[in-house]
């Protein structure tokens, strides 16, 4: 993927460009909100990472002023601003996801690979599949090799996120924002419980696995290889 | 007294203000009157002056002009003070009776002053001026007039009489305004004083209230309430400040120690990234414990206020059960709910808040609860609003560390070894703060029970 990274902190940007280029996408980094402007408008990227405090410009103000042209390039802010309007602010301004000073790079790499959009918006989709595992979102139903699976309203929903975003890492941080909506870090094991949990349901009995855990990221839904 | 604070005082120009007002309407009642009064006493002359005259020409139609010289004369002797004037001269001008001399002749009324009156016997009179009246009888001329004695006499009389009550408004409102000044200044001196002393640093200053209930009272509550709540934030921070000091100490060195052992004892990179590792989740524990502490201080301070919305208290327990339900089994507790099928169950309220608040409760019964614990959860109605209760049979909380817990970084000695910061009640406790609602800790018997009253709709 083609990233554009706007960060003001040096070390910050080096570390970001680094992982992100092992991580076999290419990375274009610029320090000044003006010239991410031009350079957002000039070429197309598949995702932008911004930080909210910039000289010149501040974040918030050159997210708007993107979206303002039309470009809908899915923006992932990063900030020391962790309060609980910057969030929503940064949302509101047109940001796809909000990522909070300290962070480990393992979770800016699910988030960013979670925001390509490499093919169309498949909204009209109603019927998701991976292997033998099919979700149909009209009628709310799951089955696994025709075997119908019975899965409470949160189970349906995570294992809904993890189907979409199949073949990615989905971080424990991203799982408890969009199933729970949880915007802090519970002291208990809920992700891990609630995981294991849809894992009895939808492995267990069947011959492969389709739930993985990713060692120090997150979880991942895939067809075996 | 500074004399020229009290001239620059509020309530001192008003009451002087009102003092002039009245003032003013004293001398404007007094010239209304003054001019009335004399307009109708001059009238009352020139009508008894008319009578007269109308009466001595009937008399010289009567009984001619002899009679009338006689009457005349008579008048003049009885009326010797001079405020009557008569004179009938005769064809040719000659004065024939009264008490002034020869003047010429003229019809109607006539008004001169007094020194123009050829005044001839003894006059002790010494009015301004003279109404007279002339009128033509036959050859003969007559004139009979009066002074406006009794006119100046009534306009003295009103003069001095408001002229006293001018005085006493001036100086009773003079007296007021500086009583009024006074007293004012000395109560808007008490509230400047106060502020003074908490802007010098003496927060536990109060104003003193008289108990009046007028608006310098009502003024000096607000005051104090605002004070009250600066306290509170300052006491506050400064307990933070505290706190993080002691408190965030303990994990700071420990990943010092980490890093100084990975240094010190690591024989191969596999010992080093282990090492590093530990530092790496002792970082995440410190950053962790920030965030919670900003978002207490965020809470307390309280803008998220302005962004509430009505929030379903059942449809937020309601996900807290079915997130915590299984969390809870895998610890080995029996976590029950008691929650109503339907009703509206509304509060103003922030949802992200109010989620964690609850989750933060029911953690600590699944952390600080032994294996096998029943955690019993109710969303229940009151007179006031929602009430939710939170039980566990756990090992409770003692009445007296109940008032510490909610205290930042505090925690109880046996929950010492278990996961937390100490931070989740304090949490709690500033999350229901804000929205206005109560917190209680109970004894089970044996174990706790939380109590949160909300205010908002219940089950209506």
């Amino acid at each position: 993927m083609k990233i554009l990274v706007i960060e003001d902190d040096q070390e910050t940007a080096d570390y970001l460009a680094r992982g992100l280029r092992e991580s076999g996408h290419s990375v274009d980094h610029t320090a000044d909100g003006r010239d991410a402007l031009i350079l957002a408008t000039d070429e197309e990227y598949d995702v932008m990472i911004v930080d909210r405090m910039l000289p010149s410009i501040d974040g918030l103000s050159l997210a708007k002023a993107v979206r303002g042209t039309g470009n809908q390039t899915p923006i992932l802010f990063l900030t020391s601003l962790g309060g609980i309007d910057d969030r929503v602010d940064g949302l509101e301004a047109g940001g796809d996801d909000y990522v909070v000073k300290p962070f480990a790079f393992s979770e800016i790499l699910a988030r960013v690979n979670a925001l390509s959009r490499r093919a169309p918006l498949r909204n009209e989709e109603t019927v998701l599949e991976v292997a033998d595992l099919q979700m149909d979102l009209i009628r709310r139903t799951v089955t696994r090799a025709e075997t119908p699976i019975e899965l409470q309203p949160r189970e349906f929903r995570l294992l809904e996120i993890l189907m979409r975003n199949a073949d990615k890492v989905m971080t424990r941080t991203m799982l408890l924002e969009r199933v729970w909506d949880f915007h802090f870090d519970p002291k208990t094991s809920v992700v891990e419980t609630h995981i294991s949990r849809l894992r009895a349901k939808v492995d267990k009995g069947f011959d492969t696995e389709l739930i993985h855990t990713v060692r120090g990221t997150g979880y991942s839904l895939r067809a075996p290889r | 007294m500074r004399r020229g604070e009290l001239l620059r005082s509020t309530a001192f120009r008003l009451a002087l203000t009102f003092a002039g007002l009245f003032s003013f309407t004293v001398v404007v009642v007094l010239g209304v009157v003054y001019a009335l009064t004399t307009a109708e006493l001059e009238a009352r002359i020139k009508r008894g002056v008319t009578a007269n005259s109308t009466s001595f020409v009937s008399m010289y139609n009567s009984n001619g002009v002899a009679a009338l010289r006689l009457v005349i004369d008579r008048h003049a002797e009885a009326r010797n003070d001079g405020e009557m004037v008569y004179l009938l001269a005769g064809p040719d001008g000659q004065r024939l009776a009264g008490n002034i001399g020869t003047v010429a002749r003229f019809e109607g009324w006539l008004t001169i002053p007094f020194e123009a009156v050829p005044y001839i016997a003894h006059q002790t009179d010494d009015a301004d001026y003279y109404h007279l009246l002339g009128s033509t009888i036959g050859d003969h001329f007559l004139v009979v007039g009066r002074s406006i004695d009794d006119v100046e006499e009534t306009q003295e009389i009103l003069l001095v009489g408001f002229g006293w009550g001018l005085l006493s408004v001036i100086v009773i409102g003079l007296g007021g305004a500086a009583f009024v000044g006074l007293r004012a200044r000395d109560r808007i001196g008490a509230v400047d004083d106060v502020l003074g002393a908490v802007a010098a640093g003496e927060l536990g200053k109060r104003i003193p209230l008289k108990g009046r209930g007028d608006d310098i009272d009502r003024i000096s509550g607000s005051i104090n309430s605002a004070l009250d709540r600066l306290e509170g934030l300052v006491e506050g921070m400064r307990q933070i400040s505290a706190d993080i000091a002691h408190d965030l100490k303990t994990p700071v060195s420990r990943l010092r120690q980490h890093l100084e052992t990975a240094r010190e004892t690591s024989k191969d990179t596999e010992s080093y990234a282990r090492a590093v590792d530990a530092a790496i989740d002792e970082t995440d524990t410190i950053v962790k414990t920030f965030e919670a502490l900003l978002r207490i201080a965020q809470i307390e301070a309280g803008a998220r206020k302005a962004k509430f919305k009505p929030e379903d208290l059942r449809a937020i327990l309601e996900n807290i059960v079915e997130i915590y339900e299984p969390v809870a089994a895998e610890a080995g507790h029996r976590f029950s709910a008691l929650l109503p099928d339907n009703g509206r169950w509304e509060i103003e309220g922030d949802h992200e808040l109010l989620t964690q608040m609850f989750a933060n409760l029911i953690e600590n019964a699944i952390t600080h609860c032994p294996s096998g614990t029943n955690i019993a959860l109710a969303l229940k109605p009151s007179a006031t609003g929602p009430v939710i209760r939170i039980a566990d049979n756990g090992p409770g909380i003692s009445t007296t560390e109940r008032e510490n817990v909610f205290r930042r970084f505090y925690r109880l000695e046996k929950s010492r070894t278990t996961p937390g910061n100490g931070l989740g009640l304090s949490l709690v406790a500033a999350i229901a703060d804000l929205h206005g609602a109560a917190v209680s800790l109970d004894d089970n018997a044996p174990g706790l029970i939380v109590t949160a009253r909300f205010k908002g709709k219940a089950g209506a």
